[in-house]
């Protein structure tokens, strides 16, 4: 992911990294970048099969409801293709809040997870209070 | 060819916005709304998508070494989703001339703040460095202060918040310009995400608008994640302040206008 966790965040100087913290560094790293390029991959896929069949308007339809997103698809178009692409995209910074939690546990720097943690739950309370 | 011209915009706003850590929104709603007559709150919809677009592009393809600096950015954002939290609630409250004035007050101060910290840096002998590892950020309870502000502003106003960010983790906090962009990259992707569900749920989010400009904000963004690493603080520093300026004035105008 290309991101330092213990450079300088505190007000005391940070552990040095271990190497499990390493270790979840980079799988952090690589489920990030599959994840975007998941995203990615659908929204392409999307876009040119709704090219290909001629139903480009401005602005268009708007995405697929999340409740069918969540469910197995009836039908899989590039409507449904673009919309999950979309909620992946979505996700992505809040599963990144979440690896790092998982990153400041490994490398025992419990107060930036404690940061992490309740940064997930401000995150989770504004889904929730809408 | 809509989808070409949607493809380049997000392109050059993904560029700029991974060079100057404001995760490009702040182009793509004026721009979405006047070139492609979109309306304002599909403008939004589409541009939240795209500042995580940057952030994720940012954060795929950084330098190691080179990247956020989480612990900071999680701290700041402690502050800055609560306060988008409480912006989107007060949102509705607001007159949106109201909002334009704030925005542009807001900028112009920020801008002019980091001109004077420039001259007074400009006094050192030693060059800026984007990226050094031996800073401590300072002045904490102005930093968080300020972030709450971008916050409240991020959901008032729809927009990452990163040009308030920038300049204050930089100008206030003392943290390294190249650290201060790349940690508000990481920043406003979560603090884009906090909303952009409301948007999608709501129905304000059009597939083929999103995506062509996410796409294009993507590939820009990691080329700005690219060029980050190799190019000078002076240049980023005055491209930013010039970009303050501009926008600041711009939403001022509007403000007072209507």
């Amino acid at each position: 992911m290309g991101v330092n966790i213990s450079r300088a965040g505190g007000t005391s100087p940070a552990p040095p990294p271990s190497g499990k913290a390493d270790q979840i560094e980079a799988r952090s790293h690589k489920i990030s970048l599959f994840f975007s390029i998941l995203a990615l991959t659908l929204m392409l896929w999307g876009l040119a099969g709704g090219l290909a069949e001629g139903r480009f308007s401005m602005p268009g339809a708007p995405v697929t409801p999340m409740k069918e997103l969540a469910g197995p698809p009836l039908t899989i178009n590039y409507l449904w293709c673009m919309s999950s692409g979309i909620v992946l995209l979505g996700i992505l910074p809040v599963l990144k809040v979440a690896m790092s939690a998982w990153k400041f546990v490994g490398a025992r720097e419990t107060a930036s997870a404690a940061v992490a943690l309740i940064v997930l739950m401000e995150l989770a309370f504004s889904i929730l209070v809408r | 060819m809509v989808v070409a011209g949607l493809f380049v915009m997000g392109a050059v706003a993904g560029v700029f916005g991974a060079l100057m850590g404001i995760g490009g929104g702040i182009f793509l709603v004026p721009l979405l709304t006047f070139f492609f007559h979109l309306p304002i709150r599909a403008a939004v919809g589409t541009s939240l998508v795209a500042v995580i677009a940057t952030s994720a592009g940012v954060a795929a393809f950084a330098p190691k070494g080179k990247g956020a600096d989480v612990s900071l950015a999680l701290r700041l954002e402690m502050a800055t989703t609560a306060a988008a939290i409480a912006g989107g609630w007060l949102a509705g409250a607001f007159h949106p001339r109201a909002l334009h004035i704030l925005f542009g007050l807001v900028t112009l101060l920020t801008a002019g703040y980091m001109v004077y910290k420039t001259k007074s840096k400009r006094e050192a002998t030693a060059p800026e460095s984007l990226f050094r590892s031996d800073y401590k950020p300072k002045h904490w309870p102005i930093g968080m202060t300020v972030s709450s502000i971008a916050g409240l502003l991020s959901g008032l106003l729809g927009v990452g918040g990163g040009f308030i960010k920038v300049p204050v983790m930089y100008a206030v906090m003392d943290v390294p310009l190249g650290v201060a962009t790349a940690t508000s990259n990481f920043m406003v992707g979560v603090t884009a995400a906090a909303s952009v569900f409301v948007y999608y749920s709501r129905g304000d989010i059009h597939p083929f608008v999103a995506v062509p400009t996410a796409v294009g904000v993507f590939g820009g963004a990691m080329l700005g994640a690219f060029v980050l690493s190799s190019i000078r603080a002076s240049w980023v520093r005055t491209v930013l302040i010039g970009l303050l300026f501009v926008i600041g004035a711009h939403m001022l105008i509007q403000g007072l206008h209507g």
